[in-house]
Parts: structure tokens; C-alpha cells; sequence
């Protein structure tokens, strides 16, 4: 995956109406790069077919299937 | 006993001791604030200290006990929370100069439990800036690991980790979202349990990620740690997700006994090369496992292929649910907060919509693993961390992409039982010599849905089969 550079992630922040200070967009573009470059890294073929739920309700007995 | 030696009481023995009345609550309570003056200024682990509330606690306590009026076994007993639960009248300031005038009108539901207990409040710990899970960001300076000053205790529950091993108080609180109690636990030497989501209420403690966020004990023994999480579990009216299912006696299930018991030794995590466990560790849980063979468990090997991607997964979801939740503060505070949280604000800030999504999949596959396994095994082992605690390091800043990559595949070791929200707990296996100093490794046991007993059971029984518990720092 391309890393974005220090002018791309000032282009997002403005998007989104936050100003980064120049001498933060380098930091600032390791962090996004790092979190964007390892969750493209995860190839599981069936992930489309999920249901992003983020709670499953619990039963009452504590059975789990 | 000299009142110098209370403190390195388990909070279990101090309880038993005022309950049979052979020490006084009052005494407790002065030879922990004793403590704290003398040695708080070391290891940075309270922001606030409620001297004078809790010697009154202690004052009232004793005369409830003399009047025949025990509640039990917290009764008496100094603890100490993490700055993240808000506490009635004293400053909750979530390590933040941003919250650092915060007073709240009412305590969080775990804390009233534990008041209701009877244990007494010394004061709120240091932590990370708003649970971030960063070592230095702490408006209030970092706390030190008493172990080593020099390294870090453990984040984000940093002073829950500090006080406990540096018996500044019987047990604590911490707030586990990606690891931020196992995370204390393990570099401190001690136990800490991540309770299942919805085993205990989330209610009046500043969220970090609502639907991952848990409350548990931090403790020096596995006994301490049941009547902890014991005296805070249970459905609560003001969080809707609590469970109705009954709280146990977490302390009468503690027998000792594994015969018949299924373990999982969770192979990915011993893995050098992909999630870069140091060799003592992997050593140290190896060693672990073969332990619980001769205590009657039976011990085998599971793989869960989707755990080395937890850590991206659940910083991916963590943050952005974090920034999420005072969107303007980022755009307008940028500079109140540590410069460490700020780089991690902005960036989660710029998370697509689509990596979140993808990410809230991948939680629900980590899940259905982790059940998977649960259906062939009881618990399930591993390492709590890659290695023994790190050297602080006062320069803030994100060193390389490398860095912040490792540091993401890190959160993996916890953050895979946040994501399944399965309890977890840390326990010490073992020490590693660095640097001439004796530091601790750590050993995670989780369990399947609201089976903190077989986890706490688990955890005993090694802890009473080892000596590790019997060593302490020497700072």
C-alpha cells in the first residue's frame, strides 16, 4: 500500500476541518500509515459476508454458538 | 506487627485481621498514607491523595466493626482507583490537563460497589492522558514501574500498576479497553483480570471505546483480585449492557484444583518473527504450560491464525471511538493535550470510514475464533506482553513507521480478548534479568463468557504451586 505523504494527510485534515501544524504532519502520517498499512495487510476472503456487529447480545444462560 | 509492615499485606490478610478485630482500619489506613508520603514521590503512582476523607472512612469503619456491623471482606481495607473513575467532590482528571478541574457530583457505579464493601478510598491513580495507553502522556508526569523506576509500569492503568506492586495500597481499579489492566499487571508483577464485557457496569467511567471498555481489579495476589472483582461485578440499572447473570463467590470457588481441566496454548503468540515474543517470555509460558501439566490440566495446542492482526484491529476501533466522543477537542484544545495523544487524536481522526468498517468485521471473526477454541478447551494461555517492561522515554514522538507498526502489533498479545470481550487475566510466570534488575513476565489466561471462577481458579492454582508471588521489588 502507497504510505501517505505529510501533503496528503494536510489535504485530509482539512477535509474533515482540522488544522495540523506542519512540524505534526510527519508524526502524524506514521500513525495513520502504520494503523492503514497492517489493516490492509488482513486478506480474509470471507470478510465481506460478515456482519460488522460490534455487541452479540448475551443469553441469560451464557451459551455462546 | 509494626505499622510499616501493613501495607505488604495482602488486602485479603489485612481484611481478616479487621474483621477478627486484631487490626484497626484506622491503623491501615495511616501506615498506607505513611507510605505514600514516604515513597509516592518515587514511583508518581496517585494524582490525588484523600487523606483526611479516608481516615475518616477508617474512623467510622472501626466503629461499625466494634458495634458488630461487618460487611465483609473490603470492610476496612484502603484502596485506590484509577483517575479515570469518577469519584464524588475529588478531582477525576483522566491524567489530563483538559479535564484537570473535573469534580464529579457522584461516584461511578464500581466505586460505589466498592464503598458499599466497605473499603476505604485512599486516592485516584495516574494513568495514561484520556486511557490512551501511552507511558509519558500523563498531565501529571509518568508514573514509575517499582521494579525499576526507570521503566514503565504498564499502560494505561500506569498508577494502579505503580501503587499496587509498591504497596501504596491493598488493591486498585483499573480500566481495561485494549489492555490496560493486563498491560499494569504484567509489568508489575501482578494479577489483573479483565472481566468479561457487561460483567461490570461502565456507568460514571470516562469512556475510551464504549462497547470494549471494562473495569477490574489490579491486585498482588489471585485471592485479593477475587474479592475485588467480586464486590464490583454485577447488573447495574444505569448501564444497559450489564449482565443479569448472577455474580458468584469468586473467593469459595478458588480450590486449587485443575484435574479435568482443558488448557489451549495459544501457539501464535509464541511466534518470534510475527509478533516478536522475546525469548524469556516464550520460555517462561512454555514452562507455564508444562506446570499446569503436573497440576492435573490437560494442555494443548491452539492456533487462532486471525490473533497477530488484533492489535491494528483494535487501535483502529478504540481511537477512532475515543476521538469520536469529544470530536471538537482535537480541533480546537490541539495543544492541551500531551503531544504523544495529540498525534494519535489527529491521526484517528483521519481513519476512513471504510478501514473502521473492515475493522468492525475483523472483531467478529476474532470472536467466532476465540469461541471456536473455547469449544475444545476451558482457557486459553499465552504471553500478556512480548517481553518485561520497557525503559520510559521522556521524548515524545512516534520514532519511525516501523515503530509505530510494532507498537500496533504489540496491542495484539491483549488486544485479542478485548475484541472477543472474553475475560482475561495477567499473573506473573516468571523474572527476566535486565540491566541488573529483576523484572517480571507475564502469563494471560482468558476464559470463555462470564467464567472469570475457572480463569481466577486457573490462575490460583499456579500462583500456589510457585514462588513467584513471594518476590518483591526492592526500590
Amino acid at each position: 500500500m502507497e504510505e501517505l505523504t505529510s501533503q496528503d494527510i494536510a489535504s485530509l485534515a482539512r477535509s474533515v476541518n482540522m488544522n495540523i501544524p506542519d512540524n505534526d504532519l510527519d508524526q502524524v502520517a506514521m500513525s495513520l500509515n502504520a494503523i492503514l498499512q497492517l489493516m490492509s495487510e488482513i486478506t480474509v476472503t470471507d470478510v465481506n459476508l460478515v456482519e460488522p456487529l460490534p455487541i452479540r447480545h448475551i443469553k441469560e444462560d451464557g451459551i455462546y454458538e | 506487627m509494626n505499622n510499616s509492615d501493613i501495607p505488604f499485606l495482602s488486602a485479603t490478610d489485612l481484611g481478616t485481621l479487621i474483621k477478627s478485630k486484631d487490626l484497626s482500619p484506622v491503623d491501615a489506613v495511616t501506615a498506607y498514607l505513611d507510605r505514600i508520603q514516604d515513597v509516592n514521590p518515587k514511583l508518581n503512582a496517585y494524582i490525588t491523595v484523600c487523606g483526611e476523607m479516608a481516615l475518616a472512612q477508617a474512623k467510622q469503619a472501626e466503629k461499625d466493626i466494634n458495634n458488630g456491623n461487618y460487611i465483609g471482606p473490603l470492610h476496612g481495607v484502603p484502596v485506590a482507583v484509577k483517575d479515570q473513575i469518577h469519584s464524588a467532590g475529588i478531582l477525576t482528571s483522566d491524567a489530563s490537563k483538559i479535564r484537570s478541574d473535573f469534580i464529579p457530583q457522584e461516584n461511578a457505579t464500581v466505586l460505589e460497589n466498592l464503598t458499599k464493601a466497605g473499603a476505604i478510598l485512599l486516592g485516584k491513580l495516574n494513568m495514561s492522558e484520556f486511557a490512551l495507553g501511552d507511558p509519558i502522556s500523563s498531565a501529571y508526569g509518568p508514573a514509575r514501574n517499582p521494579w525499576d523506576i526507570e521503566r514503565n509500569p504498564g499502560t494505561s492503568s500506569t498508577g494502579s500498576g505503580a501503587a499496587t506492586a509498591g504497596f501504596l495500597c491493598a488493591t486498585s481499579l483499573g480500566e481495561d479497553t485494549g489492555g490496560s489492566i493486563r498491560g499494569p499487571a504484567a509489568n508489575c508483577g501482578l494479577v489483573g483480570l479483565r472481566p468479561t464485557w457487561g460483567r461490570v457496569s461502565r456507568y460514571g467511567v470516562d469512556g475510551a471505546c464504549w462497547s470494549i471498555d471494562t473495569i477490574g481489579p489490579i491486585s498482588r495476589t489471585v485471592s485479593d483480585c477475587a474479592v475485588t472483582i467480586g464486590s464490583i461485578a454485577g447488573h447495574d440499572p444505569k448501564d444497559r449492557y450489564t449482565s443479569n447473570i448472577p455474580v458468584p463467590d469468586y473467593v469459595n470457588l478458588l480450590n486449587g484444583t485443575l484435574d479435568g481441566l482443558k488448557i489451549g496454548l495459544v501457539t501464535d503468540f509464541l511466534d518470534s518473527d510475527e509478533l516478536g515474543v522475546t525469548t524469556p517470555t516464550k520460555e517462561a509460558v512454555v514452562a507455564a504450560a508444562a506446570h499446569f501439566r503436573t497440576l492435573g490440566a490437560e494442555v494443548v495446542e491452539i492456533s487462532i491464525p486471525i490473533a497477530k492482526y488484533t492489535g491494528a484491529v483494535i487501535r483502529t476501533i478504540t481511537h477512532t471511538d475515543r476521538v469520536s466522543l469529544f470530536p471538537d477537542r482535537i480541533r480546537t484544545r490541539a495543544s492541551d493535550h500531551h503531544q504523544n495523544t495529540k498525534i494519535a487524536f489527529m491521526a484517528a481522526n483521519l481513519i476512513p470510514a471504510q478501514v473502521y468498517y473492515k475493522a468492525q468485521k475483523i472483531r467478529d471473526l476474532v470472536r467466532t475464533q476465540v469461541m471456536e477454541a473455547f469449544k475444545s478447551v476451558d482457557v486459553l494461555i499465552q504471553p500478556t506482553s512480548s517481553g518485561p517492561a520497557g525503559r520510559i522515554n521522556l521524548e515524545p514522538g512516534v520514532r519511525s513507521l516501523d515503530q509505530a507498526k510494532k507498537d500496533l502489533i504489540e496491542g495484539s498479545f491483549r488486544g485479542i480478548y478485548s475484541l472477543a470481550g472474553v475475560p482475561a487475566l495477567s499473573i506473573c510466570c516468571g523474572f527476566s534479568d535486565v540491566d541488573g534488575k529483576k523484572l517480571p513476565l507475564a502469563l494471560q489466561i482468558a476464559g470463555r463468557p462470564f467464567d472469570e471462577a475457572t480463569v481466577l481458579n486457573t490462575a490460583y492454582a499456579y500462583e500456589q504451586s510457585n514462588t513467584w508471588k513471594d518476590i518483591q521489588p526492592d526500590f
